[in-house]
């Protein structure tokens, strides 16, 4: 019956009349020496297959082959190749050894057909895979076997799922980084800043900070960086020190302006998460987070939402440790308090997200709502796959979707992270085409399959011969939205050129609250603001004993990628100097102010309290549309306002004059606007004109 | 099939002139003015123009003018025999001067619409054929006439109007069923075009036309079986009718049968090697099967000649961007959008081109 059921899934014919031969001297009479030395393989090959608490599959491997090569039939060595390789990075290569093992030996391990079920559904031989799970499960004792029965239970669906995920794979391309960034030792978990001009990643390679190898004979883990430039990624550096020690240093997240890193350190075993900031265009000393973040538990992965405010992270913390409840990693969420300078809050993710099973490799797109993560669970096709939730407006999370073959397969899948453009995505992955063990890849996002258009023509009316083209209707498609602005630049001494260091305040101005704050490099001037869609944004560059920037962007819902480049010259607080007020509104034809000025005008009234000796001269400046009359008095009208309001917050009133220019000294010329392309940049350019301003009279 | 359809005009003039010839002879209202001798000269012509001797019939009836010069059936059948002689001029001139002599001369009305609409003139064909109606409207073919003119308007419901009427005065006027079919198809009303160009068919089993355009709206409800077969008809009445090949490849491909439908684009283009729709064509085929070289030939076949065929563009840089030869694809999809293809903007941002 067995032998029937064999064929019927047929698994190895080619292994049907083999033999089991054991390491036996009976069976090898004229090969003492050989049988010796193979005996001997097996023992090391036995040591590391054994190792309590934790074996080393991987380890054993060489010793295990050499054995085999001598002794190609034997039944046990075999299976526990297999279950080694099933083990290793290498985990395609189990199911021929499973395969021999059970043609030469049909009852070498009680849970033969499990293990020919993981094979085959590595292989993605998914209906092979379902059939030995059934038949394991037929067999097992669901009491005894307790562990393994739930795995073939959980397996059978990931399978099912696998199977329809491969028949509708999602398009795209995936290629190596390349020489520049692989090497043959293994590359994992990249990371990088919102722009992906800058990644970096984890690589155990012979120049590993202090040369040391670990128990696995690896060389230790070390963060490499590299950069994109002319279309090219430069060649991968070791950071150094640092962010590297002598002990494993992994990469783990980026902040979106590359300005802080999160780091893993196995602490003696208790793996934590170390947070780096980037100063002087110099990485600092990695500092252990905070106690609610790196606990007495795992913490493996993290992700900072754009804005810096929340963090989330991987722990398997216990969900009561009172209770001692089953551990598995989950997702959790942080909270940045400002004025405590620490994290605080830890929420665990509600079971929209968190399954059962572990989740792990959090990516949260600059977007700050579309989150990326691994898990064993949901719908899965095999170890941890990739699943894409979105972080609603409540708070909620909408229900994780795989995110499809061949990103995911029936191996591990983690760390994914995607550019700010949703354009193309980077994973970890051991394929047969990299340069050796795991490498990065990038993923190039088709979309929907494009779809040829064809064309046809008939004669509609009998009697006049004329041959008519027939209407075509094209393709509808969802346009690829990512919705989500990036601001860089560099911050500079308006008259020295030289990059400053300045403090960059994003405003939420509908709400006049401060979403996040951040810095520039003291060294470089850069500086780059994630800007999710939805929202109007004031930002305010501040830098002491200068006159603060104000901008404006208003980043529609629904809208598309978007990058600006701006750079940012900062004036000193010098007499005649001019600083456009970006974030004062007036509502349209009217001089009343406002709310969404508040933050503006109080940046105004706190230089004014800051410089008691200043003098300002208010302006207000209209587009060229309409009467010049008209918007002579309106633009009066604006500046006075804002000169009432400083009033009222008690800046003396001899301090402060008003004038209205209407549209006598435009920012753009009617010329210019005039050569203007589209519609939108006119507007936009009309929109500069219309503006407030101030002039320092005297300091 | 122009060729076709001026035999079926020549045919009409014959029946007409033949009917109105029996007419004459029935009742002869005119033999009250007309003499004897040009009645004579009259029934020569029209025995003259059944022989389909039209330069005789133009001498016979020119001379019962002589003889009678008021005579206006005699200029109405001269200008059918003048429009046989492809003498359009002359023709016209005879039907005006007919409906000079004779204000209630239908006929020549009709005629004068059709040589104005032959020029192009709609404005005035519609004018004739509405006065046409207005004098008989018992004759199918003065609807029928003045429905093609309101089709080439787009004015569909008025075509409508004009082609019930037709029909309800001839029940198996094939040329009109069909035409209502089609303007059921440019309305939408795909059902309703189906029992049109069926019943179109089975007026006249030999309505190429008919068969193809039930074949189109059979593919454009999704139904390609029947598309299939409807198109097949056609083209076993006429073997070389390429537009049937390339619609019934379009109904393959839209079945999935893509060898088969570039068996039909290939066809279609043994039948007429310049026909840029079957290249392209041809390359969406190859799409499908992955052969995307072969997709790039046919489509820079199509755009040599159509340098403006904006799907072209489109579909051949689908073949580009699979081929990962990002630059030609863009470069392809601007073409696209320069000709006004939609899609291709759209590819353009769901693309590496706007990384």
């Amino acid at each position: 019956m067995k032998k029937i059921f064999l064929l019927s899934i047929g698994f190895a014919p080619l292994f049907l009349w083999a033999q089991n031969v054991e390491f036996d001297k009976a069976n090898f009479k004229d090969k003492k020496v050989e049988l010796k030395e193979a005996i001997e393989n097996l023992r090391v090959g036995d040591y590391h297959y054994f190792m309590a608490p934790f074996p080393q599959y991987p380890q054993g491997i060489p010793f295990y082959e050499r054995a085999n090569k001598f002794n190609p039939n034997n039944a046990v060595l075999n299976f526990k190749l297999g279950n080694s390789y099933l083990h290793s990075n290498q985990k395609f290569k189990c199911m021929s050894y499973f395969q021999k093992a059970f043609a030469l030996n049909p009852t070498v391990d009680p849970a033969i057909h499990y293990y020919l079920g993981c094979g085959a559904q590595l292989l993605k031989d998914w209906d092979k895979a379902v059939a030995s799970y059934e038949l394991y499960l037929k067999t097992a004792d669901p009491k005894k076997d307790k562990e393994n029965v739930l795995s073939a239970t959980k397996k059978i669906d990931e399978c099912k799922t696998g199977k329809k995920l491969v028949a509708a794979p999602v398009r795209v391309w995936i290629d190596n980084l390349g020489r520049e960034i692989n090497s043959d030792a293994p590359e994992f978990g990249m990371i990088m800043n919102a722009d992906a001009t800058e990644i970096y990643f984890t690589s155990r390679r012979p120049t590993s900070t202090g040369g040391l190898k670990d128990e696995s004979n690896d060389w230790y883990e070390d963060i490499y960086s590299s950069k994109f430039e002319n279309g090219y990624w430069t060649t991968a550096e070791n950071v150094g020190a640092p962010l590297n020690t002598k002990g494993h240093d992994a990469a783990v997240a980026l902040s979106p302006d590359g300005t802080k890193m999160i780091i893993y350190i196995d602490d003696n075993g208790d793996g934590n998460l170390y947070e780096s900031v980037k100063k002087n265009n110099v990485w600092g000393k990695p500092k252990k987070m905070d106690n609610d973040i790196s606990s007495s538990y795992h913490e493996s992965s993290a992700w900072y939402s754009p804005d810096g405010n929340k963090l989330y992270f991987v722990s398997d913390r216990p969900l009561d440790s009172q209770r001692g409840d089953a551990k598995d990693k989950d997702i959790y969420v942080a909270s940045w308090n400002k004025n405590k300078s620490r994290w605080e809050n830890v929420v665990r993710l509600s079971e929209t997200v968190n399954s059962p099973y572990d989740e792990d490799g959090i990516f949260l797109h600059p977007d700050g709502k579309t989150m990326y993560f691994s898990s064993k669970g949901h719908q899965n096709m095999g170890g941890y796959d990739i699943f894409k939730t979105v972080i609603l407006a409540d708070g909620t999370f909408k229900k994780p979707v795989n995110v499809g073959f061949p990103i995911n397969t029936p191996d591990d899948d983690v760390f994914f992270v995607v550019s700010a453009n949703g354009k193309n995505g980077y994973i970890t992955s051991f394929r047969q085409d990299g340069f050796g063990e795991k490498d990065l890849y990038k993923i190039t996002f088709l979309g929907e399959e494009k779809q040829p258009m064809l064309n046809a023509e008939d004669i509609l009316l009998a009697s006049n011969g004329t041959v008519v083209r027939e209407k075509v209707i094209e393709q509808k498609f969802e346009i690829q939205k990512s919705e989500l602005a990036l601001l860089k630049g560099v911050i500079r001494d308006a008259k020295t050129n030289q990059p400053l260091e300045a403090s960059i305040e994003l405003i939420n101005n509908e709400n006049n609250t401060t979403i996040a704050e951040f810095n520039s490099d003291a060294v470089t001037g850069n500086f780059l603001v994630s800007l999710p869609a939805g929202k109007n944004y004031g930002i305010a560059v501040k830098v002491d004993g200068y006159l603060f920037h104000s901008e404006n962007f208003e980043i529609p819902s629904e809208s598309e990628y978007e990058e600006f480049s701006k750079d940012v010259y900062m004036k000193k607080v010098e007499v005649g100097e001019v600083i456009v007020l970006r974030n004062i509104f007036f509502d349209l034809a009217k001089f009343s102010l406002r709310k969404e000025s508040q933050n503006e005008l109080d940046r105004l009234t706190k230089l004014m309290q800051d410089n008691p000796s200043l003098r300002i001269q208010i302006s207000g400046h209209t587009d060229s549309r309409g009467s010049a009359t008209l918007n002579k008095e309106l633009s009066a009208n604006r500046a006075k306002a804002v000169v009432d309001y400083l009033i009222t917050k008690g800046i003396d009133k001899k301090r402060l004059e008003s004038q209205g220019f209407g549209k006598e000294q435009p920012i753009i010329a009617d010329e210019a606007i005039a050569k203007l392309k589209t519609e939108k940049a006119k507007e936009e350019a009309h929109q500069s004109n219309r503006r407030t301003e101030f002039k320092i009279i005297s300091k | 099939m122009k060729q076709k359809i001026g035999l079926l005009l020549s045919g009409f003039l014959l029946l007409a002139i033949t009917t109105w010839s029996q007419n004459q002879n029935a009742k002869n209202n005119d033999s009250l003015f007309i003499s004897a001798a040009a009645q004579e000269k009259f029934n020569a012509g029209v025995g003259a123009f059944e022989k389909q001797d039209f330069a005789s019939a133009v001498t016979a009836f020119s001379e019962a003018i002589e003889v009678s010069p008021q005579f206006a059936k005699a200029y109405l059948n001269r200008g059918y025999a003048y429009l046989e002689m492809k003498n359009t001029a002359s023709a016209k001139a005879d039907f005006l001067q007919t409906i000079n002599l004779d204000k209630s001369a239908h006929q020549a009305f009709f005629e004068l619409g059709i040589i104005a609409q032959r020029a192009n003139n709609n404005t005035e064909a519609m004018g004739s054929y509405s006065k046409a109606i207005e004098l008989n409207a018992t004759e199918a073919k003065y609807f029928y006439q003045r429905a093609v003119l309101y089709f080439g308007q787009k004015d569909f419901p008025a075509a409508k109007k004009d082609l019930d009427a037709a029909i309800l005065l001839k029940k198996d006027y094939a040329f009109a069923l069909n035409d209502r079919g089609s303007v059921f198809r440019e309305m939408g009303d795909l059902p309703n075009a189906i029992k049109d160009y069926q019943a179109a068919t089975v007026a006249d089993s030999k309505l190429t036309i008919a068969f193809n355009n039930l074949g189109s709206v059979y593919r454009k409800s999704g139904d390609y079986d029947k598309a299939i077969k409807a198109y097949s008809d056609a083209i076993a009445l006429d073997s070389k009718f390429y537009l049937a090949y390339n619609n019934r490849g379009f109904a393959k491909f839209s079945k999935g049968d893509f060898q088969g439908a570039i068996n039909d684009f290939n066809k279609t283009i043994e039948l007429k090697d310049d026909y840029a729709f079957a290249y392209n064509n041809l390359a969406s085929a190859y799409i499908k099967l992955e052969k995307y070289e072969e997709a790039i030939q046919a489509c820079g076949k199509a755009i040599n000649f159509d340098s403006k065929y904006g799907y072209a563009y489109l579909n051949r840089g689908i073949a580009y961007e699979m081929l990962r030869n990002v630059e030609n694809a863009c470069s392809d999809w601007n073409k696209a959008v320069e000709f006004g293809i939609e899609s291709a903007a759209v590819f353009l941002k769901n693309s590496a081109c706007s990384n």
